[in-house]
């Protein structure tokens, strides 16, 4: 694998491990998301127990998604000639420089001053708006979550809540201080300041800026889902819409669209439909309509074609971004999506970010996770997201062997230690008298350990265990010295061991 | 067709044509790999001769389950139940002048002052009927009013039972692009609350099907096509619902079971 130029913007995840105890020390933090993952998980499943064939929708869209990524050049040029054909201009980007510079260069050619932006997951992968405010372009966050947390200057925590780690006292706090006003304390009271004040901004952008869920090939058209209408406003106020996305939002047909829909709102949200689904094929046709005259569609790689080289790394491709991975995570809801240190958290991050921005950039990304499988159970199109951890982790392993990925130093020495203690295990196990020798010496250093109190939690790799709790006191003798080991051993016809 | 590049930044095709090769040639030496990688191994994907046919709806429950035909009434009682469930309200009227007495009720109910609607004939003709106390906007002149505009009436194309849907396509008033359509994109998007006609004969079954019928001509799709479920929401705040942050708050849709 050769080094990527592919990179993701305000990516952190080589500090995951210092990270991750700031995050489990933020007791409100964790209170917050407990309860928000739990209600959607909740809503999740009493939408999915509508459907009749659940596996049966399942199989279909992942059919989609891997026959669309099975052909993924032809399905491209077909898109980039249908939607031309409508009137839409399509774009290349091969990395986020790239993507930035077309985006800027539209700006600029239209002379925009404001620009609205819908979510998009790929506008933060990019870093736009940080692009945008340099070029004197002033971008302006719509969907609510966003906008909360652009006004607090962080970054969003979650896929579909961006402002999940926020409680609603924060969120009051934050608008009073921002707008110099006293605000209401409810969540109806709140949202309707956001609509007042997000008006004035629809109402004189020039640039409408969008992500896109599904790009089909055959018409030329994308589709856009969502719930809050905001989509709508800046794609049809603008006089130029941008919709930037990923080479993998491919789908062949048209009617691929209808299944994905269904499984991507009840994962995602627990609704059976969201609120919104606009198709949109092609700029006004008359100077009189409403909506954009202009239309770009950015087509970016930035590292995702090398995922295609393989069957399982491919995989990761298949993703519609539902978020439900993150909900059901037992390690996102406990240290919640910044700790990752990357715009994609949760268990899709962790395998996306380091095949996207490079192994040395977040090789501890895949170790954060139990690989209890959850993930995997819940993904409607079926990413094997543990099987791609696995894969990452042996990578990352043997990396610093024969030097060709690379991996940041926290995992260096993490491996480091881990192929010392492997290799002393092995000289052990392999004589029945340096086992017991091992044995004889662990049990006096606990012994010696546990006779001052708290040592423990300074020595070495008992560190973190003995954080909190108790080192058990050693047996006096090794099992197979005691009498039951015996006895199994009279049974089996005085044969000792085993 | 060519690729028609902007004038105005000279310099530009020449980027723009090597990311496009170098993406296209980047996806193509993966899938090469694959392919290859998977013949090894014996159980790789197809070679990239034609698209697999996807096998279309055999499974996924939704076009299925809803082969049987019902009547229309039991249509419009789905239509009805699930936008119930989605905080909409239905109408049902059997005459033109009924619908106008909807609107004029909702007017009345919600102290209306500012309408706005669409230039399709029906929602004209309806919006005449019904009788003054508020002021009628014109979208041409006025789209900063409209910002701040009470309600908006408008047709829905189509309607989905299955999810209490009205599907709304738009393009130039004249239509002259396929199927007709009608300038709605704003009317049923700013005001607080909208009011859209639905004829019970565009009522469908499902989602895909709706779809379909809008796609109907492949090559010739409205430049914007947007499936609406009941009123616009949010719950980025803890979590708690909260109806009306960007589209309407109210979604009324009157049902004109005579047509």
């Amino acid at each position: 694998m050769s080094e990527p130029a592919a990179s993701i913007h305000h990516l952190h995840a080589d500090h995951f491990a210092e990270l991750v105890p700031r995050a489990l020390a933020n007791v409100e933090l964790r209170g917050a998301l407990a309860n928000a993952t739990d209600t959607i998980r909740n809503r999740r499943a009493t939408a999915l127990a509508g459907v009749d064939d659940l596996q049966a929708l399942r199989g279909r869209a992942k059919a989609i998604k891997s026959e669309a990524l099975e052909h993924l050049d032809e399905h491209l040029e077909r898109f980039e000639k249908t939607a031309e054909a409508n009137g839409i201009k399509v774009h290349w980007a091969s990395d986020a420089e790239a993507a930035r510079a077309v985006v800027l260069d539209i700006a600029a050619r239209t002379g925009a001053r404001i620009a609205v932006k819908a979510k998009s997951m790929v506008s933060e992968e990019i870093g736009l708006n940080d692009a945008l405010i340099d070029a004197g372009v002033v971008p302006v966050e719509t969907d609510l979550g966003e906008w909360i947390v652009q006004l607090a200057e962080e970054t969003p925590s979650h896929i579909l809540v961006p402002a999940i780690h926020k409680r609603r006292r924060e969120i009051r706090d934050l608008f009073a201080r921002v707008l110099g006003r006293p605000m209401p304390d409810d969540a109806a009271g709140l949202t309707a300041i956001a609509r007042n004040e997000l008006r004035s901004h629809f109402a004189t952008a020039d640039l409408g800026i969008s992500g896109a869920n599904f790009l089909v090939a055959e018409t030329g058209s994308f589709l856009l889902i969502e719930n809050e209408g905001n989509i709508r406003l800046t794609t049809s106020l603008p006089k130029v819409h941008v919709a930037i996305a990923g080479i993998e939002k491919i789908v062949p047909r048209l009617e691929d669209l209808g299944p994905l829909v269904r499984i991507i709102a009840r994962n995602g949200t627990g609704q059976p439909i969201s609120c919104y689904q606009t198709l949109v094929s092609g700029p006004k046709t008359s100077p009189d309509d409403d909506g954009p005259e202009e239309i770009h569609v950015v087509l970016l790689d930035n590292g995702r074609s090398r995922l295609l080289a393989d069957e399982l790394t491919a995989e990761t491709l298949r993703c519609i971004r539902c978020s439900a991975c993150l909900n059901v995570c037992p390690v996102y809801r406990q240290i919640g999506g910044h700790a990752y240190g990357s715009v994609y958290p949760g268990p899709i991050g962790a395998i996306l970010t380091p095949q996207i921005a490079g192994l040395h950039a977040a090789s501890q990304l895949p170790d954060a996770s139990s690989l209890c499988g959850a993930c995997r159970e819940v993904c409607p199109v079926d990413i094997d997201i543990p099987g791609v951890l696995l894969h990452l982790r042996h990578q990352a392993a043997a990396s610093d062997e024969d030097d060709a990925a690379g991996v940041d130093p926290v995992t260096e020495t993490k491996n480091r230690a881990a192929r010392r203690g492997f290799g002393l295990w092995r000289w052990a196990m392999a004589s029945p008298a340096r086992y017991a020798m091992l044995g004889r010496i662990g049990r006096i250093s606990v012994r010696a350990i546990r006779r001052v109190p708290r040592l423990s939690r300074f020595i070495g790799p008992l560190r973190g265990w003995c954080d909190g709790r108790e080192l058990p006191p050693a047996p006096d003798r090794s099992f197979r010295d005691g009498s039951t080991a015996r006895r199994i051993s009279a049974r089996n016809g005085g044969r000792r061991g085993n | 067709m060519d690729r028609r590049l902007d004038e105005s930044a000279p310099g530009t095709e020449a980027v723009v044509e090597t990311d496009r090769s170098r993406v296209l040639a980047d996806v193509r030496r993966a899938l090469a790999s694959a392919r290859t990688e998977g013949k090894r191994r014996g159980h790789g994907p197809e070679p990239a001769t034609a698209a697999t046919p996807v096998e279309r709806n055999s499974v996924d429950g939704s076009m299925a389950t809803h082969a049987v035909e019902h009547s229309d009434t039991d249509r419009i009682t789905e239509f009805q139940s699930a936008l119930d469930a989605v905080q909409g309200v239905c109408h049902r009227v059997t005459s033109d002048s009924g619908a106008a007495e909807v609107l004029q009720a909702i007017i009345a109910d919600l102290a209306v002052r500012r309408v706005v609607r669409s230039d399709d004939e029906l929602v004209i003709d309806v919006v005449e009927r019904v009788v003054g106390g508020f002021e009628l906007l014109d979208p041409d002149r006025d789209r900063n009013a409209m910002l701040e505009c009470d309600l908006g009436v408008s047709r829905a194309t189509l309607g989905v039972a299955e999810h209490g849907t009205i599907v709304m396509t738009s393009g130039d008033a004249a239509g002259d692009r396929g199927r007709r359509t009608e300038r709605q994109r704003l009317v049923s998007l700013l005001p607080e609350t909208h009011v859209a006609l639905l004829a019970a004969s565009d009522i469908m079954h499902t989602w895909d099907q709706a779809l379909e019928d809008v796609g109907s001509d492949r090559r010739c799709l409205p430049p914007t096509t947007t499936f609406a479920t009941g009123p616009s929401r949010t719950a980025d705040i803890e979590l708690e619902l909260v109806l009306g942050v960007h589209g309407p708050r109210h979604q009324h849709v009157v049902v004109l079971e005579h047509r």
